[in-house]
């Protein structure tokens, strides 16, 4: 069962030493899947922060749930209970095999794993859970990624150019996955450069000098 | 988990290990060098002090004894000294000494009071009565006894003109210090000294050529300052113990500004290593951080990690320390022959327990506070 989630953003304003976000405005709840588009350095991985509540913002009001976003604040109870992160390096902590990257969360949250099994069938990654991170192919530790992003149930997953390191099979793997984890109820937002890609989501915004315009 | 967690502190605790055991070494080896440099002079009682003198001196130490008397918390004895010929054809020393003692005279070198204690029928002290003798362990199975089973020994006295006198005394105890004489009695140079009561025999019978002054005093100052007034000899402790107070004292100063001066520097060491250690982690933080640990539970971690590495490191310091003071020792006893205790005093083992409870403390708590300062997206980007 996954949960509400409804997440607004409106007229977010983020500079770094030149304006990078100027009046964001962007709506998700559950069953939305959004990607944003853009070039390299246009702001999308700022954007992806912003919405995942690791990076704050300069200007503007986002409402998470009946949360108001304020900066500065720590939010990690609110990410752990409601973000799952999917990132195109993976992120996966090289020391650890990768059953304990999966459970990793589980160490910050009392929060019970919904089906732990299921993901890990659902992935395909029975046989890697004793392995470590480092001897995985890209494909793989990209699943493994996405079963750590899955065991706390999200309603939202972020995912930051997942395919970017993945050849065309794992690509296809990985755009299914987040595609039945969409009909299941969770919000997808997924940052690509790739217009392929991008299509795959029900609506696609593109990233340009800090302007964010829905593109179909 | 811990042997990975271990692989990252490696250099930290390769610094903390050797941080520690300098620390403890340091401390564990003066305190052991002063024990046992010190340990004999402060086996000595400091309020028994010794005046050996030749026959000509019995007016100043009647001076002497005089104050003396005067003081309640003091008391003394003389003891005198002659030569006598024993009936086995042996030259030995007679002390006479009253019949109630302490049981501390000097030693064979006659070089300090109360060090070399002879046991006397396994007690200190003894009484003497006026026809009894205390003679050597040697001198007391060399005689034979009478019918009755009794002992005696005569010993025949010389006076200053030359007339000769012979005593008997029954053995009372005998008294066994191995310092005194060899034991084959035949090629022995010493016999061990005869001890007999002081109302044994007249001085003018015996030529009295020695008088000792023991006293036992409270008031040490005030005695040994009447003894050097008097132009008598001075056989005390007191004053090299008081200069030992005063070099352990200083000892103990300059083990707070080595300790001082080494906080500091294996501080800067260790900043520099938990550093190290934090660098390395950082990726790691910024992941735990993005998929929901809060900032506290990142500090309890590193905080339970830098104890942890901290305090195994403190045990296995002393550990080794201890390890190579026991070497240490071995070698002094067989190499050098010397009897050696390896020891560490209270005050230098709060000082170990205050220095790496507080080196562990802070660089613990200031490690666990940088690492909540990660930036979460600056080092989730960085590692690809």
């Amino acid at each position: 069962m996954v949960k509400d989630i409804n997440i607004e953003l409106s007229g977010i304003k983020k500079s770094y030493d030149k304006p990078v976000l100027k009046d964001i405005c962007l709506s998700v709840t559950n069953y939305s899947y959004v990607t944003i588009v853009g070039k390299s350095g246009s702001g999308k991985s700022t954007l992806m922060n912003i919405l995942g509540l690791i990076e704050g913002f300069d200007g503007g009001i986002y409402r998470f749930n009946d949360t108001v976003i304020k900066k500065g604040k720590d939010y990690s109870k609110l990410r752990y209970e409601n973000i799952g992160f999917i990132f195109q390096s993976y992120n996966l902590i090289p020391t650890l095999t990768c059953r304990e990257n999966i459970m990793l969360p589980l160490v910050y949250s009392s929060k019970q794993s919904g089906s732990l099994d299921e993901i890990i069938e659902s992935l395909d990654i029975a046989d890697l859970l004793d392995k470590k991170v480092t001897v995985l192919s890209g494909g793989e530790k990209q699943r493994v990624a996405i079963a750590r992003a899955l065991l706390l149930n999200p309603s939202l997953i972020i995912a930051d150019e997942p395919t970017g390191n993945l050849d065309p099979v794992n690509t296809k793997i990985v755009l299914d996955l987040l595609e039945k984890e969409n009909k299941k109820g969770r919000a997808v937002i997924m940052i690509t450069h790739d217009d392929t890609i991008a299509r795959e989501a029900r609506k696609v915004y593109r990233l340009e000098n800090g302007v964010l315009h829905e593109n179909y | 988990m811990i042997e990975k967690t271990f692989n990252n502190y490696l250099l930290l605790s390769v610094t903390a290990f050797l941080s520690f055991a300098m620390m403890f070494g340091y401390l564990i080896y003066t305190d052991s060098e002063s024990y046992n440099k010190y340990k004999d002079l402060f086996a000595v009682n400091p309020n028994v002090i010794f005046s050996y003198n030749d026959a000509q001196s019995k007016n100043e130490l009647r001076a002497v004894t005089k104050q003396l008397d005067k003081l309640s918390d003091t008391h003394y004895y003389y003891m005198k000294q002659c030569v006598a010929q024993t009936s086995f054809g042996k030259e030995c020393e007679v002390r006479f000494i009253p019949s109630y003692v302490w049981g501390l005279y000097m030693t064979s070198d006659n070089s300090e009071v109360g060090t070399s204690r002879a046991m006397i029928n396994g007690k200190h002290e003894v009484s003497i009565g006026v026809n009894e003798a205390l003679v050597s362990e040697q001198v007391y199975n060399s005689i034979k006894p009478d019918k009755d089973g009794k002992k005696q020994l005569k010993l025949i006295f010389t006076n200053d003109e030359g007339k000769r006198v012979l005593r008997k005394y029954d053995v009372a105890a005998a008294y066994s210090d191995l310092n005194e004489y060899h034991d084959d009695l035949e090629t022995s140079y010493s016999i061990g000294a005869v001890y007999l009561n002081i109302g044994s025999v007249d001085e003018g019978e015996c030529g009295i050529i020695n008088l000792a002054l023991f006293i036992y005093t409270e008031q040490k100052d005030f005695v040994i300052q009447q003894l050097r007034k008097s132009d008598v000899a001075c056989m005390e402790v007191y004053t090299t113990q008081n200069q030992a107070v005063l070099d352990i004292k200083n000892g103990i100063m300059n083990k707070y500004i080595i300790a001082a001066v080494l906080f500091i520097l294996l501080g800067i060491n260790l900043y520099s290593s938990f550093t190290n250690a934090l660098n390395d982690r950082k990726f790691e933080i910024g992941v735990k951080r993005a998929i929901g640990a809060k900032k506290s539970s990142i500090m309890l971690q590193f905080v339970i990690e830098g104890f942890t590495v901290m305090l195994a490191n403190t045990l296995l310091s002393v550990w080794a320390v201890l390890n190579l003071m026991n070497v240490y020792k071995f070698v002094k006893e067989i190499v050098f022959n010397e009897k050696y205790i390896v020891t560490i005093n209270t005050e230098s083992l709060i000082l170990f327990v205050v220095f790496t409870f507080f080196l562990t403390l802070i660089f613990s708590l200031l490690f666990a506070y940088k690492s909540t300062k990660v930036e979460i997206v600056k080092y989730l980007k960085e590692e690809l």
